[in-house]
């Protein structure tokens, strides 16, 4: 899993690169965590690469919404592959999450 | 005249080279016995403490010393230590160290030469401190290395010959011969002390992990003893629930209770994580699923009252959960889907997957609203229930069972019995995995309406 983060204004982009799994959670879960240390609440989710999301990833991407939730922060998705999109469906945790289709779009969403 | 007294002399030279050869022949002989007796006496023991005791006993009586000592390197410190005897009769050993190069020893050790002291009072090499400790005066001495390919093992010394003459060359040649077969002794105990070593962690590694198997074991058979069974058999309903679990503790569960003389509540699902954390928030469930059961009136009731039971401000833990409410007599189903894998019904050669309102696993946010959906099952229709152990089953090379594989086989079996359902289905996903480890568990359980010939 590769993690690459970037800063657009208050904004960050997390840009994930692999398998979001058991294994690879706490990868994430130590960035989002440093991340809301130092007072980030807006995050941009880039999924386009993001092959495999397993429950244990759900997981980390529920932290990053309750961890920003206390702040008013908000968290928004792009780019989701097939096979992401279906986990998300069966879950029912597109009802906690804004996806979009585009990064303009996500971050549009944050700015508002 | 001149010739015999030539050949007399010629005579005497011979018998006396001949004396000579035998007497060295002889003395030669005499001295690779000593050896050879050394080396049998330094090889009775393997034991630290008793070999050490052999040697200087044999170091002692072979040089015709007062008192000897062997002195071993520490391999890590490369300080020398050995032990002395306290006095009295308790046999108290203490040990003695030296800094890297202190004394005679620590310079014998350093250089791995071999050192021959005629007045020790004169030499400066001499520690005070080590001959103050053995409460020995030291008159003359005779040091060597013991050395094993290449490696300092430590020194061997004597002091003191008996009859008050010092050590000389042929001493210390005869010591050094000594420290050879010392050698391999030495080796052959650390040897076997790095074998004690290992079966002592090996066995303290066996104890540690069958303490931990025995735990998770006892956890699991606590978890498993919330599941109400395999089998339930009410008016025209006939119920089979299976679960298999991988070889961590897992979080499926499944459960099913009898409302009243109709109504059975089932439902089945999947905790988020594996391992003890999530046998516990499994368990806990099981537990909240009983006693809400009975007093709510409806699937989506009863998932709200547990979902505010368990959910926690910043838990990430959550489960997957489909519940149900099946009026056996008319087979009226009411149903609601906790974010779980979507279950099927099956009947008359045919498969669908069941529609469902989708919401948030519980546990997740304590004022999630549920609601539900309902159906009237056909006689001979059955509901089928099961977790991603079975879609997310997998084999060598990395495929997955899918769930277009499942509703292949549901299909090939939509009118068998519960317990058939689940056989195959098992055998199925086994025979997909082909031995590639189970790395999640697997639960099912099928409800089917209608005919009751499973009795």
């Amino acid at each position: 899993m590769e993690i690459t983060i970037e800063e657009q204004s208050d904004i960050r982009i997390i840009r994930l690169t692999g398998r979001l799994d058991g294994t690879t959670m706490k990868q994430l879960e130590e960035h989002i965590v440093q991340l809301v240390d130092q007072g980030c609440n807006k995050f941009v989710f880039d999924y386009r690469n993001l092959e495999y999301i397993s429950s244990a990833g759900l997981r980390v991407m529920l932290l990053s919404v309750k961890i920003t939730r206390s702040s008013n922060g908000k968290v928004a998705l792009f780019g989701m592959q097939d096979n992401v999109a279906e986990v998300f469906e069966m879950s029912g945790f597109f009802r906690i999450f804004e996806v979009f289709q585009t990064e303009e779009e996500a971050v549009a969403y944050l700015v508002s | 005249m001149e010739m015999l007294s030539i050949a007399c002399v010629a005579l005497a030279v011979m018998t006396l080279l001949a004396v000579a050869g035998a007497w060295v022949y002889r003395k030669e002989w005499r001295r690779t016995k000593k050896l050879f007796d050394i080396g049998l006496q330094l090889n009775a023991t393997i034991k630290r403490k008793d070999l050490l005791q052999v040697i200087m006993e044999t170091a002692s009586r072979t040089m015709r010393a007062e008192g000897s000592s062997i002195i071993l390197q520490d391999e890590t410190t490369g300080e020398l230590y050995f032990e002395v005897a306290t006095g009295g009769n308790d046999e108290q050993i203490k040990e003695i160290r030296l800094k890297p190069g202190e004394g005679v020893a620590g310079w014998v050790a350093k250089t791995g030469e071999s050192v021959l002291i005629t007045d020790a009072q004169k030499d400066e090499r001499w520690s005070n401190r080590v001959s103050a400790k053995v409460k020995v005066p030291t008159r003359s001495l005779l040091c060597v290395p013991v050395m094993s390919n290449g490696k300092t093992l430590g020194v061997l010394q004597v002091i003191n010959k008996k009859g008050g003459k010092p050590f000389n060359k042929r001493d210390l040649t005869l010591l050094e011969m000594i420290a050879s077969p010392t050698a391999v002794a030495l080796e052959n105990m650390f040897l076997y002390e790095a074998l004690l070593d290992s079966m002592q962690s090996l066995r303290e590694t066996t104890v540690i992990k069958e303490k931990m198997e025995s735990e998770l074991k006892i956890a699991r058979g606590i978890q498993y003893s919330f599941l109400p069974g395999h089998d339930l058999y009410m008016r025209k309903t006939s119920l089979h629930a299976s679960l298999v679990p991988a070889r961590e503790v897992g979080g499926d569960f499944y459960h099913f209770i009898e409302l009243d003389e109709r109504r059975l509540l089932l439902c089945l699902g999947d905790v988020s994580d594996k391992g003890m954390p999530s046998a516990l928030f499994m368990s806990a469930i099981m537990i909240w699923i009983q006693a809400k059961a009975s007093a709510a009136s409806s699937p989506a009731r009863i998932l709200e009252e547990i979902n505010r039971e368990i959910s926690q401000e910043y838990s990430t833990m959550f489960a997957t959960l489909f519940m149900a409410i099946l009026d056996t007599e008319t087979g009226h189903l009411r149903y609601c889907d906790a974010g779980h894998c979507p279950p099927f019904v099956l009947g008359k050669g045919q498969v669908r997957m069941l529609e469902t309102a989708k919401h948030l696993p519980i546990g997740i946010f304590a004022d999630e609203q549920y609601e539900e959906r309902d159906i009237h099952l056909q006689q001979g229709e059955s509901l089928v229930l099961y977790t991603d152990g079975i879609t997310e089953a997998e084999n060598a090379e990395g495929e997955w069972f899918t769930t277009a594989k499942l509703n292949q086989v549901l299909a090939e079996h939509a009118d068998a019995q519960p317990s058939e359902v689940i056989e195959v289905l098992r055998n199925q996903v086994f025979a997909f995995a082909d031995g590639h480890p189970q790395s999640d568990d697997i639960a099912v359980l099928v409800a089917k309406y209608g005919e009751m010939s499973g009795l």
